[in-house]
């Protein structure tokens, strides 16, 4: 492991509440290495998925700086943190939030389609190659709705790391599964994660998880606590 | 490019029911307005051809300066005379775009059975020249009812049978004259004066195809010919149907001694270049040494029924248009609006995935005219299939101011189509654009989290 990925300096930021503001984050700093497996944790409404979206650009700091490979996501222009998110940084959401009309290759496929530069018989052996690593090949004409739980999050988890992603992040991946599926999933994540290097950020308020991962950041009001 | 029709397609499929309904009001929309614009295009193609070539006024009508307005009533001073006649052939001979021309000369006078007078309108004729306009393939397509006679031949027939006139229905009717010149097998007219107060002097007055016209002459003196009934015909316009006369140029020429026209006709090979040409042709009349007006069909001057009618059948079907195409705007915003809101956490993940905003944008244009192009193929095909049947039933109505009845006909154009999508397509992106804009711009932990809250 070496140089860092992301990087957060006295980040700030909080919601709107009516006529309150409610805080999120207060002058939270914190580095992530690339290739680590970082579980986050914390109580709800500790700030897990306000941290999560900053680092991954879907939302902006109040103030504070979100760098991910040295550059300040909040300054690039729209366009640019697309096209950084494509290039840089896979996610996994809690719902799995697939296209229901899209079988799983599609599925998986969607984050090549915006970079045209890949030719097509490219995206097609990625798409089987990540397809193939999370165990579904012979699931990759099925459809969302005839697949399982866990097998939607593996889905997932490839469309994540189909664009070689150098981070990917996960909002409580394993919320919606079962405790014997949420050990299947996080064991690919780790397996993903060994083979392929890849750098991995997910909430989770699972303890039982802590102990499989290397590194636990647990975050409490708004600042990381450890 | 291919990928995102695909994806846009594929999401036709969600919401069935709905995209359904807002198809079913598209194609609806669409092929009530391909019926209403084949129904305008038909009754304007009738009333065109009505206008032009049976009316006879052309699609130039070339008259002196201030004839139009004044030959009725100073026929002499506003005529064309004969060395006039032969410029304007000449002017309108070197235009390619003429394909005939034909000299017509208008009057007023008495036509009588030797009982009764009765009161017409006469337009003298070339009669060759009829009969090339009478079967013009424009006049047999559209309105051939009204260019065939109801009995007898036309005109140019009959040039061995001097004083050949032929009178609207209405006309042979009042004059108690229920034959023509081939129906009484060359039965010469009754010597002497009939006995009109006689009990058969009805089937006596029948038993002839002879009228006596009367009227002034250019030089004011009373004038007066035999004629002989060869054919009837009906009047395009039923305010005429009782008092119209149509001679030979030369019979009326004869009858008003005068070698004089009213005025002469330019027929062009395309009807849409009417309106260019007027201008430019009377520019060169007068370039050489003509003081003459050209007046193109659709001058309210020259067809006050014609232009009337399709400022009336125009508004209607501007505001029937309007409101189809509230409607479909309607249904569209609303199928796009409520899309918009069920895939908000899915425009999110997009987002995230890397989606720009523009490309959101074009994924949700390219279900739009997935969804508006297979409509729209289907009112065409619904359209057309109503048209076909309508057209197929023969269904004869009576048009108001229209002499006789008429085929309902629907014919829808190409024209007419394309110009409808050219209409409802762009208008479908717009709404499309204004429902999905809002939310493409919209941060994207906003999208995700809006959704899930």
């Amino acid at each position: 492991m070496s140089g860092s990925v992301v990087k957060l300096e006295e980040v700030h930021k909080s919601y709107r509440l009516g006529q309150t503001s409610v805080p999120a984050l207060r002058g939270l700093s914190l580095e992530l290495r690339r290739g680590e497996f970082t579980a986050l944790v914390g109580a709800s409404g500790s700030g897990k998925s306000t941290l999560l979206n900053l680092v991954g650009g879907i939302d902006e700091p109040d103030s504070g700086r979100v760098l991910v490979e040295g550059t300040d996501v909040a300054t690039l222009p729209d366009d640019e943190r697309s096209r950084l998110r494509n290039q840089k940084i896979g996610f996994i959401f809690q719902s799995f939030n697939l296209v229901p009309v899209l079988d799983v290759f599609e599925n998986v496929e969607l984050p090549l389609l915006i970079n045209r530069r890949i030719p097509a018989s490219e995206r097609r052996d990625r798409v089987r190659a990540a397809v193939e690593d999370v165990g579904l090949a012979d699931f990759a004409r099925h459809l969302p709705d005839q697949l399982s739980g866990g097998q939607r999050q593996r889905v997932a988890i490839a469309r994540a790391l189909v664009a070689d992603p150098l981070l990917v992040l996960a909002d409580e991946p394993t919320a919606n599964l079962d405790s014997v599926t949420t050990h299947r999933i996080v064991d690919l994540m780790l397996e993903l994660n060994a083979r392929r290097g890849v750098t991995f950020f997910f909430s989770t308020h699972d303890e039982k998880l802590m102990s499989r991962v290397a590194r636990v950041v647990r975050i409490s009001d708004g600042t990381v606590v450890s | 490019m291919k990928d995102a029709w695909r994806l846009a397609l594929r999401n036709l499929a969600r919401n069935r029911r709905r995209n359904l309904a807002t198809g079913v009001a598209i194609a609806f929309g669409f092929a009530g307005m391909m019926l209403l614009g084949g129904y305008a295009i038909r009754i304007e193609s009738f009333l065109r051809t009505n206008a032009v070539y049976l009316q006879r006024v052309g699609h130039l009508a070339i008259y002196k300066e201030g004839g139009l307005e004044k030959a009725s009533t100073k026929p002499a001073k506003y005529g064309l005379d004969a060395a006039e006649q032969a410029r304007v052939a000449e002017v309108l001979a070197a235009e390619p775009e003429v394909e005939l021309t034909a000299r017509y000369l208008r009057g007023v006078g008495l036509a009588g059975n030797g009982c009764k007078s009765v009161p017409f309108t006469a337009l003298g004729v070339e009669p060759e020249v009829e009969a090339r306009l009478l079967g013009h393939p424009e006049v047999q397509r559209v309105s051939p009812e009204l260019a065939r006679p109801v009995r007898g031949k036309p005109l140019a027939e009959y040039p061995a049978v001097d004083g050949a006139v032929a009178l609207s229905t209405g006309l042979a009717r009042l004059l108690g004259k229920s034959r023509i010149h081939d129906e009484i097998a060359g039965a010469a007219p009754e010597a002497g004066l009939p006995d009109c107060a006689a009990p058969d002097a009805t089937a006596r007055l029948a038993a002839d195809a002879n009228v006596q016209l009367a009227g002034l002459t250019y030089g004011g003196s009373l004038s007066a010919i035999d004629g002989e009934i060869v054919n009837v015909f009906r009047t395009p316009l039923a305010e005429t149907e009782d008092g119209t006369l149509v001679a030979t140029l030369e019979g009326l020429q004869r009858l008003y001694e005068t070698d004089q026209v009213t005025y002469m006709a330019a027929f062009l090979k395309d009807d849409g270049r009417a309106k260019a040409l007027a201008p430019v042709l009377e520019r060169r009349l007068r370039e050489a040494g003509l003081a003459v007006s050209v007046y193109p069909f659709d001058d309210e001057r020259i067809s006050p029924y014609y232009v009337g009618s399709m400022g009336m059948i125009g508004s209607i079907v501007l505001f029937i248009g309007v409101l189809v195409t509230a409607v479909v705007s309607l249904s569209m915003l609303n199928a796009m609006t409520l899309t918009v809101l069920e895939r908000t956490r899915e425009i999110g993940m997009f987002r995230a995935l890397g989606f720009t905003r523009r490309q959101m944008l074009g994924l949700f244009l390219r279900e739009a005219t997935a969804l508006t192009v297979l409509a729209l193929g289907a009112g065409a095909l619904l359209g057309g299939a109503v048209a076909a049947a309508v057209n197929a039933a023969n269904i004869r109505f009576k048009p108001p101011g229209i002499s006789g009845d008429m085929q309902l006909l629907i014919t829808p154009t190409a024209g007419l189509c394309l110009t409808l999508v050219a209409i409802l397509l762009p208008l479908s992106l717009l709404v499309t654009l204004r429902a999905v804009r809002r939310r493409t711009r919209e941060r994207v932990v906003t999208l995700l989290t809006e959704a899930a809250a």
